[in-house]
């Protein structure tokens, strides 16, 4: 057993909690219907919100009058951007290792001045029920002055594309040109020379892809109470991926100090990304200030896709990747253009590190762009960038096997970066299973039995995929209740099964069953500063909080219990809710019956705090099987499976959950989903009917193969698990595709529209 | 959604007469109006449900062989008919298409038909046995083939006073197959991008005596495809009549591009879906492969 499981292991060296498929300590009021979501809230006098949308892509709000809408009967309060703060651009408050930018978060919630896509808000009314409230927003006035808008990147590239943001000019630009433009940023990363690197390869191929732009899909719209009390503290109950980060945020927007909000989260009916920042709250706070009623804000469906809602970014890229008659890669070419919507800032810096970092070569060169458009502004969804980054590099990496007449698993492991290698930003590549998940494809059914051969052309395709995460900082507290057992308060939010894992860990520290710890989410002012649940980070930096927690409290009760006992703290062993000293006959005593002498002495509150952890770097490949009608285009997957190196698994049941889960969004993705626009903006699938995400019956049964390989110094090894898994899902199928149809998938989504056309283009040519 | 009066009449009769007295909606599943209500994309002044009504809520056989389908029979109850399984298969297969399992349980025969939706699922397969559509209203009761009663997406030819009381699949001849396919990215709860119910009937000598195309999604109303059929008549079954009936077909579609697919792509999936249902219909028919 590796040094960083038995660290933390009971007294017998073994772990009994961790490890253990459980199901969710929740998944009860889960699946009975009992959790309490922000849309199920009620409180007294609550009133209903709604928000006025910009109809055009891109316009001046030239004037906005309220008049009409405040003398409706029923409406008791109007809002627009005038009664919030006019923040500088570059606003922000502080997130983990970098910040979360304010301005834009506040562009999202209530437009000022100019509106920058179909659906952006532009005011928000309050009234008694839902109906007078939507025949408020038919009241509210705006005049615009359309402007000219555009809609692709290359469009807002041109020399005479109307720009988005006067303020912009292009950063990382070898010469600086001191004009506006839509492209906000050129990013970098650059060794050796991919000139000669060129020339002096066997063998060189390109792949180009052109992504679209997709939806998280989580089944719970953004939805808001609010409420401000007489004492001017507005209570907030949301649904929200960081209750830190939206107080933060919403009291910059609200102008107010953050000791002003207290922030409840609720249960989050899905987040991926797409619920970091706040989407409605600061507009709810505002409305409750102005009315004194409770606010509620609920999000329909269509708002959520038609500009309510951040989607990913679209992206396009091209990569050239040489070799050398032996098998190894000499250079590597990337250049990648991502579509910010909206707002800048979305840096392609992580997207090249991720699309380069699997493998080493001496030779390299990565280009990224981020671009502004007038769609929505574009937020996270899970590893953001990751799949988009893996469908251009794992499809060059395939068709460079199949011109070195290679099989594409040894040409992949002749080149896999190894420990210490150096990434595309420098910093060394970690300890992780890369060669152990290829072994074990290499011995796997999936990758050795033959492909049976069907109606229709089958192929079987390989992806990988890498997925750093982040650490940040996780806050918990523990008390002991006068039972001897611990009490946790975490300032996480769930949104993956990490409170279960939380009371595995906490379980296994007090060597308790699991029932006989409590393990709840604090709200934002009962409860340490916890930065977001994203990234991958709060199982594993939580984990580490717990950890520390619990030894502080097992300290506490240890020198309580020696006190009791008349004997030397260091004399006590803690085994399984007693303390016993070492020899035969020698005194014990209970947790409980510590608790129960001392319990009046003072509480035991003791805190844990993670803070920087080792990242816990993902890495996972996957195999499937697909069958491709050549007639209509239609991909049917057959068979897949997924391997991961997990670090260790705390509950493999939640893990394979989460890759299995990964892997229906990425299929979504890789085949039916994708945004399509129409020529004014206006997103023409703005519906769960015509935005395909795969129903049960679109997916294969997914297998996952685990393997665990602990990240050095953090406690019990946690790695991310989260994230990857959706990373090599598109290039996984479009390999497959290839294999089985000869085309090169350009294009994702993978329509069935799509694949006949290369199926026909290919056969032509 | 508004305030609403609701009825619920127990006659067709009274039916008539609620509807024809205020600005109405009938309501049976409810699958497609409920959602157009709530999120005010329909307005109405009168719900009527027409659940209650026997004669709507039957399936019954004629005595010349036909079969009788009140217009509010549930989606779920057609599909799971001995009858309509055993003698119009491709009625109970394409209604077994309708949305999900739950949409089918509610949705009903005749909200299918007078949505009017292009892509409705159940339609093309009651165009291809040649069903007719029984009309009554104030002025008496009439009866159309089913294809007659569109006239634009979301249109019918019924007036104020007329509702949709039953559908008739008439008597088969001996020799016939029918076969609907639809193509959706998704296995489920999606709308067809094309759809293709074709029928054939054939003689002693296995020569196509009669071909009923009928096409969803790619027009503005589920489309008979008469060139396509023209095709068939008195040809003896073969892949490259098939190829022909589908490129034919594809003529005789009219689509449009719009987020499902564009106009090129729903030609293409006729011919296919046409080729691909004459010969599953054929399979029926007559043992061995295809010439």
């Amino acid at each position: 057993m590796p040094e960083e499981f038995i660290q933390h292991a009971n007294p017998k060296g073994s772990l009994e909690t961790i490890g253990k498929r459980l199901p969710r300590i929740d998944a009860g009021k889960r699946v009975t219907g009992e959790a309490i979501y922000p849309a199920d809230m009620h409180l007294p006098g609550m009133a209903i919100a709604k928000l006025k949308r910009s109809p055009h892509a891109h316009a001046k709000i030239l004037s906005i009058d309220t008049t009409k809408a405040l003398a409706l009967d029923g409406v008791l309060a109007v809002v627009t951007a005038e009664d919030f703060p006019d923040l500088e651009p570059g606003t922000s408050v502080p997130m983990g290792q970098g910040s979360c930018d304010v301005w834009m978060v506040g562009q999202i919630n209530m437009a000022r001045h100019k509106v920058l896509w179909v659906g952006q808000p532009v005011a928000a009314v309050a009234a008694v029920d839902k109906h007078i409230a939507e025949q408020a927003l038919e009241l509210i006035e705006v005049h615009y002055e359309v402007l000219d808008a555009v809609f692709t990147m290359e469009d807002a590239q041109a020399e005479t594309a109307p720009i988005l943001h006067d303020s912009i000019r292009t950063s990382g630009l070898d010469a600086p040109i001191n004009k506006p433009s839509n492209i906000c940023s050129r990013t970098i990363f650059e060794r050796g020379d991919c000139d000669t690197g060129v020339t002096s390869s066997h063998a060189v191929t390109e792949v180009s892809v052109s992504i679209d732009t997709a939806h998280q899909g989580y089944i719970e719209p953004q939805a808001v109470v609010a409420k401000y009390d007489r004492e001017g503290l507005t209570t907030m109950w949301v649904s929200t991926q960081g209750h830190f980060t939206a107080e933060l945020v919403t009291a910059k927007i609200l102008g107010i100090p953050q000791s002003k909000i207290r922030v409840i989260p609720l249960e989050i009916g899905g987040g991926f990304g797409g619920k970091v920042f706040v989407h409605g709250e600061p507009v709810a706070a505002k409305l409750s200030e102005k009315s004194s009623k409770p606010i509620k804000l609920v999000f329909s469906r269509e708002e959520v896709l038609q500009g309510g809602s951040g989607p990913t970014a679209a992206m396009q890229a091209k990569v050239t990747v040489g070799a050398n008659s032996d098998g190894r890669i000499n250079t590597l070419i990337a250049k990648v253009h991502v579509d910010a919507g909206g707002l800048p800032n979305m840096s392609p810096a992580i997207i090249l590190q991720v699309l380069a970092a699997l493998y080493q070569t001496p030779n390299l060169f990565l280009e990224g762009y981020d671009v502004v458009t007038n769609k929505p502004r574009t937020e996270a969804y899970r590893a953001p960038g990751g799949i988009q980054a893996a469908f251009a590099m794992e499809q060059a990496i395939d068709q460079m096997s199949e011109k070195l007449d290679m099989d594409p698993l040894n040409f992949r492991k002749k080149n896999f970066a190894v420990t210490g290698s150096i990434m595309p930003a420098g910093t060394p590549f970690p300890c992780i299973g890369v060669q152990e998940i290829a072994e074990a494809i290499a011995k796997h059914p999936c990758w050795t039995t033959p492909l049976e051969p069907g109606e229709m052309p089958r192929g079987r395709g390989l992806a990988f995929g890498y997925w750093r995460g982040t650490s940040m900082t996780s806050a918990c507290h523990v008390t002991i209740s006068g039972d001897g057992r611990p009490m946790f308060t975490l300032g996480s939010v769930d949104i993956s099964g990490s409170s279960t894992a939380m009371a595995q860990v906490a379980a296994e520290q007090f060597q308790m069953p699991l029932q006989d710890v409590y393990v709840a989410t604090g709200d934002s002012k009962s409860v340490g500063y916890t930065d977001i649940a994203a990234a991958s980070r709060v199982t594993r930096t939580m984990a580490s909080a717990v950890v520390d927690a619990s030894q502080k409290a097992l300290d506490e009760l240890k020198i309580r219990a020696a006190t009791l006992i008349q004997r030397m703290p260091s004399e006590l062993t803690y085994d399984h809710g007693s303390f016993r000293t070492a020899d035969v006959g020698g005194p014990s005593i209970s947790s409980a019956e510590v608790m129960q002498s001392t319990l009046t002495q003072g509480a035991i509150v003791c805190h844990g705090i993670s803070t920087d952890l080792p990242f816990g770097v993902e890495v996972g490949a996957h195999v499937c099987d697909v069958e491709v009608d050549e007639d209509t285009g239609q991909i049917t997957v057959l068979r897949y499976t997924a391997f991961q190196d997990v670090g260790l698994a705390i509950n493999p049941a939640a893990v394979e959950g989460q890759i299995e889960g990964s892997v229906v969004q990425g299929l979504g993705w890789a085949i039916t989903e994708g945004f399509d626009y129409g020529d004014d903006g206006r997103l023409r699938n703005a519906s769960l009917l015509d935005y395909r995400i795969p129903t049960a019956l679109d997916v294969p049964s997914i297998e996952t193969v685990l393997l665990q390989k602990p990240v050095p110094g953090v406690p019990y090894g946690l790695r991310g698990v989260g994230e990857v898994p959706i990373v090599p899902v598109a290039a996984c199928v479009a390999n497959a595709v290839y294999r089985a149809t000869g085309a090169r998938m350009t294009q994702m989504p993978m329509t069935p529209e799509r694949v006949l056309t290369a199926i026909q283009a290919n056969k032509t040519n | 959604m508004d305030l609403f009066n609701f009825q619920t009449p127990r006659s067709i009769p009274e039916l008539i007469a609620a509807k024809n007295s205020a600005n109405a909606w009938l309501l049976a599943g409810g699958t497609d109006l409920i959602p157009q209500l709530k999120e005010d994309r329909r307005k109405a002044e009168t719900i009527i449900d027409v659940k209650k009504i026997a004669a709507m809520t039957n399936i019954s056989a004629e005595q010349d062989g036909g079969l009788n389908i009140g217009a509010a029979v549930t989606a779920t109850t057609i599909a799971q008919s001995e009858i309509v399984c055993a003698s119009y298969p491709a009625l109970a297969y394409s209604v077994a298409l309708i949305g999900s399992r739950q949409v089918q349980n509610r949705a009903s025969l005749g909200g299918n038909v007078c949505n009017a939706a292009p892509s409705a699922d159940a339609v093309p397969a009651l165009m291809s046995y040649g069903a007719l559509a029984n009309i009554e209203g104030t002025k008496g009761k009439r009866s159309l083939m089913v294809e007659e009663i569109f006239t634009g997406p979301g249109r019918t030819v019924l007036e104020q006073d007329e509702v949709l009381a039953s559908i008739t699949l008439p008597a088969l001849p001996e020799n016939t197959a029918a076969v609907y396919q639809r193509f959706t990215p998704r296995r489920e709860m999606d709308i067809a991008v094309a759809g293709v119910s074709s029928r054939i009937t054939l003689d002693a000598n296995s020569k196509i005596v009669d071909a009923k195309i009928a096409l969803a999604s790619v027009g503005p109303t589920p489309l008979r495809a008469k060139a396509a059929e023209m095709t068939l008549i008195g040809e003896v079954p073969s892949l490259k009549l098939f190829e022909a009936a589908g490129a034919a077909a594809a003529s005789d579609a009219s689509p449009i591009d719009d987020t499902r697919g564009s106009a090129d792509y729903r030609r293409h999936l006729v011919s296919v879906l046409c080729r691909r249902t004459l010969a599953s219909a054929t399979k029926e028919l007559i043992q061995g492969d295809l010439p």
